[in-house]
C-alpha cells in the first residue's frame, strides 16, 4: 500500500499539471535534501514542498516546515540552478498541503511564494 | 532594473543624506539590505513588503538588494521604509525612473501601507535646503516641523498610494505651508505667572537680574518657602525667543522624539527639572549612539535642579565645561557628536539636612559635621560658576493670606528684561557673547565704569567682608546687569550695594 505521503504528491502533481505547470522533476534528490516537485509556468521554475496528512490532530501540514527545512530546500534548489545551468529565470518556492480523511482527498491547498532565501 | 532615491540619517543633531539604491534581479527570491543598517532598518524589510502587499502592489518575487550609502556610517531608525519600498516599485518598473530627481523621500511604514511619523525631520529638512534639493516627501504628522524652513517643497503624505500616485503625476499635494509670524506670536503662553507667588519679593527680584544678565542662580531655604514655585515661573520672564533659537531647541526636542504631536515647533522656553537621582549621561547626553541630556533639552530655556546638594558629586562636576562652553561634546568609541546646551542653571538647596539653619521659627537639629558634609557636595568650582546666591526666607502668615499684594506680573518684569537684554546685545556686538555673565576680566575692565561713591562702597565692602578677587568680579557683573535694568550707564552705589546682597557665599553668612 502507497504511503499518505506518496499519494499526496502525486495528487499534487496532478493539480499542478491541470493548472497549466510543466513537471520538470519528482523527488529530486542529492545527498542532503530533496525537492518534491520542480515545475516551471511561464518562465519561471518552481520548488514545490508536498506536505500531506491525514487529519490536522496534530497541527496543520503547513506548521510542518520549519525554518531548517526551509533552508534545505534553498541549498537544494541552489545545487539544481547550478548543476542545469539555468539562466534568465525567475525562481519561486511553493508549498503543496494535501489533507485527507479516511483516506479520501479532504482539501488540496497551492500557497506560493513562501519563504525567500 | 535598478533604482536611485535619496533619503536621510542622523548623526547627533545634524542629517547626512544618504543614497537609496535598490537593485531587483532574477535570481532565487531574496531581500538583502546593506549599507551598515541597525536593527530597525533591517526589519524594514518585513515592514516593506507587508506594505507593498497590502496596499495592493506586486512585490516582486526576484531578488532586491539595497544598498544604503554612504556604506561607512551606521544608519538608524525607520526612516528608510519609505524610499526602500518606493525604490522596488521603481525597479519593478511600476514608478518612473525619473519622478525622484530632486526629492528627500522619509517615512516609516506600517504594515497596511499607512505613513508613520519619524524623528528628527526639522534637522533632514535644514540638511535639503544645505544640499540643494528643493523637495521633501514626508509623514503628515511631521509636516508641520519641517515647514518651518523656509525654501524647500514640503509634500505630506499619509499613505504609500498617495506616495506613489503622487510620483506618478496621477495626484498633486499642495505644499505644506506654516504661517511663522503668527506661529512666532502665539508663544508665551504659560500656565503659571510671577504674581502666583506671594511676598518673597527680594527672591523674585534677584531672579529678574538673573534673567537679564543670563546669570546662574542658586536659591537656599527652608523647605516650603517657594523655591521651586520661584524656579518654575522664570521662563515666564525671559525675552521671547526668536525663529531660530526656536528652531535650535526643536532639533534637540525631534532627535529625542520629545516633540509635541499638535505643535511640534517649540515656541516657549524649556524648564527642565530633573530628579536628583539623575545618571551622568542623564544629565549631560550620552550613550552608545549619543543622545542629548537634560543640558541640552534645556538649551535657551531653564535647567532647575531642586534638592541641589543631593544630586551625584560627579553628575554635578560633569555640568562645569557645559556651564563654561553652552555646548558638550560627547565622544564614544562608535562617534562624537556636539549639543548645543546654553542653558540658565538654577539650583535650590536647603541650608542643611534637616532645613531649618538660620530659620526664624524652627530650631535646626544637625550637628555642624553633618551641615559641613551637606555642603561640602558643592565644590568650589562649580560654586564659581553660579553669580547669584540668595537666601529664600520662610513666608510669614501675613504675607501668605494677604490678598492684595501679589506683586507684579511676568510680562511687566519681562519688558525690563528684554530692555536689558538689548542693551547687552548692542555691547557685544562685535564679542563672542551675548550676556554680562559670560564677561571676563577684559570685558569687565572695559563695561564696569563706576561712580566714584559706588568705588567707595566696593573698596570699603572688599575690606569689611573679606570678599576675594572671585567675587570681585561677580558683584561688577551683577551690578553691570542691574546697572543695564534701569538703563544706567554708569553702575551706581545702589547696584554695587546690591549685588553685593547676592553674594551669599561669600559674605559666609549662610554657607
Amino acid at each position: 500500500m502507497k504511503s499518505i505521503g506518496d499519494s499526496g504528491e502525486e495528487l499534487a502533481r496532478a493539480y499542478l499539471f491541470k493548472k497549466g505547470y510543466r513537471i520538470l522533476e519528482q523527488n529530486y534528490k542529492v545527498s542532503f535534501g530533496e525537492i518534491d516537485i520542480i515545475a516551471e509556468k511561464s518562465n519561471c521554475i518552481c520548488f514545490v514542498e508536498v506536505k500531506s496528512r491525514k487529519s490536522n490532530k496534530y497541527g496543520t501540514p503547513e506548521e510542518a516546515i520549519t525554518r531548517y527545512k526551509q533552508k534545505k530546500i534553498v541549498k537544494v534548489a541552489q545545487l539544481y540552478i547550478k548543476q542545469k545551468r539555468i539562466k534568465d529565470k525567475y525562481f519561486r518556492f511553493d508549498v503543496i498541503v494535501v489533507v485527507f480523511n479516511n483516506y479520501l482527498l479532504k482539501e488540496i491547498k497551492h500557497i506560493t511564494n513562501v519563504f525567500f532565501e | 532594473m535598478i533604482a536611485k532615491l535619496y533619503s536621510a540619517s542622523l548623526l547627533g543633531v545634524d542629517a547626512f543624506l544618504v543614497e537609496v539604491e535598490v537593485d531587483v534581479a532574477k535570481g532565487l527570491p531574496s531581500f538583502n539590505i546593506v549599507g551598515l543598517p541597525d536593527t530597525a532598518v533591517q526589519e524594514s524589510r518585513e515592514r516593506v513588503r507587508a506594505a507593498l502587499k497590502n496596499a495592493e502592489f506586486q512585490f516582486p518575487i526576484q531578488r532586491i538588494t539595497v544598498n544604503l550609502a554612504p556604506a561607512d556610517v551606521k544608519k538608524e531608525g525607520p526612516v528608510f521604509d519609505l524610499p526602500i519600498a518606493i525604490g522596488i516599485l521603481i525597479a519593478n518598473e511600476e514608478l518612473p525612473e525619473t519622478c525622484n530627481d530632486d526629492n528627500i523621500i522619509i517615512g516609516e511604514l506600517s504594515l497596511n501601507g499607512r505613513i508613520r511619523p519619524v524623528s528628527g525631520v526639522l534637522s533632514i529638512a535644514l540638511l535639503a535646503r544645505a544640499k540643494g534639493i528643493a523637495n521633501i516627501i514626508l509623514p503628515q504628522e511631521n509636516a508641520r516641523e519641517a515647514a518651518i524652513v523656509e525654501g524647500i517643497n514640503i509634500y505630506p503624505a499619509s499613505n504609500l498610494r498617495q506616495v506613489v500616485r503622487f510620483l506618478n503625476k496621477e495626484i498633486s499635494i499642495p505644499s505644506f505651508y506654516v504661517n511663522k509670524e503668527e506661529l512666532m506670536s502665539n508663544k508665551d503662553e504659560y500656565p503659571v505667572d510671577f504674581s502666583d507667588v506671594k511676598g518673597q519679593q527680594q527672591a523674585k527680584r534677584a531672579l529678574e537680574v538673573a534673567a537679564a544678565g543670563g546669570h546662574n542662580a542658586l536659591m537656599i531655604g527652608p523647605p516650603g518657602c517657594g523655591k521651586t514655585m520661584l524656579a518654575k515661573r522664570i521662563p515666564t520672564i525671559l525675552p521671547s525667543l526668536t525663529l531660530e533659537e526656536s528652531v535650535e531647541i526643536t532639533r534637540l526636542y525631534s532627535i529625542s522624539n520629545l516633540v509635541d504631536k499638535k505643535e511640534p515647533i517649540m515656541t516657549s522656553r524649556p524648564f527642565r527639572s530633573p530628579h536628583h537621582t539623575i545618571s551622568d549621561i542623564g544629565l549631560i547626553g550620552g550613550g552608545t549612539v549619543p543622545k542629548p541630556g537634560e543640558i541640552s533639552l534645556a538649551h535657551h530655556g531653564v535647567l532647575f535642579l531642586d534638592e541641589f546638594p543631593e544630586f551625584g558629586r560627579s553628575t554635578l562636576e560633569s555640568l562645569r565645561q557645559p556651564l563654561e562652553n553652552g555646548s558638550v561634546t560627547i565622544s564614544r568609541a562608535l562617534r562624537s557628536v556636539n549639543y548645543l546646551s546654553n542653558f540658565m542653571l538654577v539650583a535650590a538647596a536647603n541650608p542643611c539636612p534637616c532645613g531649618y539653619y538660620g530659620d526664624s521659627e524652627k530650631q535646626c537639629t544637625c550637628t555642624s559635621y553633618q551641615i559641613q558634609r551637606y555642603r561640602s557636595k558643592i565644590s568650589g568650582p562649580l560654586l564659581d560658576r553660579i553669580d547669584i546666591q540668595i537666601e529664600v526666607p520662610r513666608l510669614n502668615y501675613k504675607e501668605l493670606i494677604d490678598r492684595k499684594n501679589n506683586g507684579e506680573i511676568s510680562s511687566d518684569i519681562r519688558i525690563r528684561v528684554e530692555q536689558a537684554r538689548k542693551i547687552q546685545m548692542s555691547r557685544f556686538r562685535d564679542r563672542n557673547i551675548y550676556n554680562n555673565a559670560q564677561m571676563n576680566r577684559k570685558d569687565i575692565q572695559k563695561h564696569c565704569q563706576l561712580s566714584k561713591e559706588a568705588w567707595n562702597l566696593l573698596t570699603k565692602a572688599m575690606e569689611r567682608l573679606k570678599l576675594s578677587a572671585r567675587a570681585y568680579d561677580k558683584i561688577l557683573k551683577l551690578a553691570r546687569t542691574i546697572a543695564d535694568l534701569e538703563l544706567k550707564e554708569e553702575i551706581q552705589t545702589a547696584h554695587i550695594a546690591e549685588a553685593i546682597q547676592y553674594r551669599s557665599l561669600d559674605r559666609e553668612y549662610l554657607f
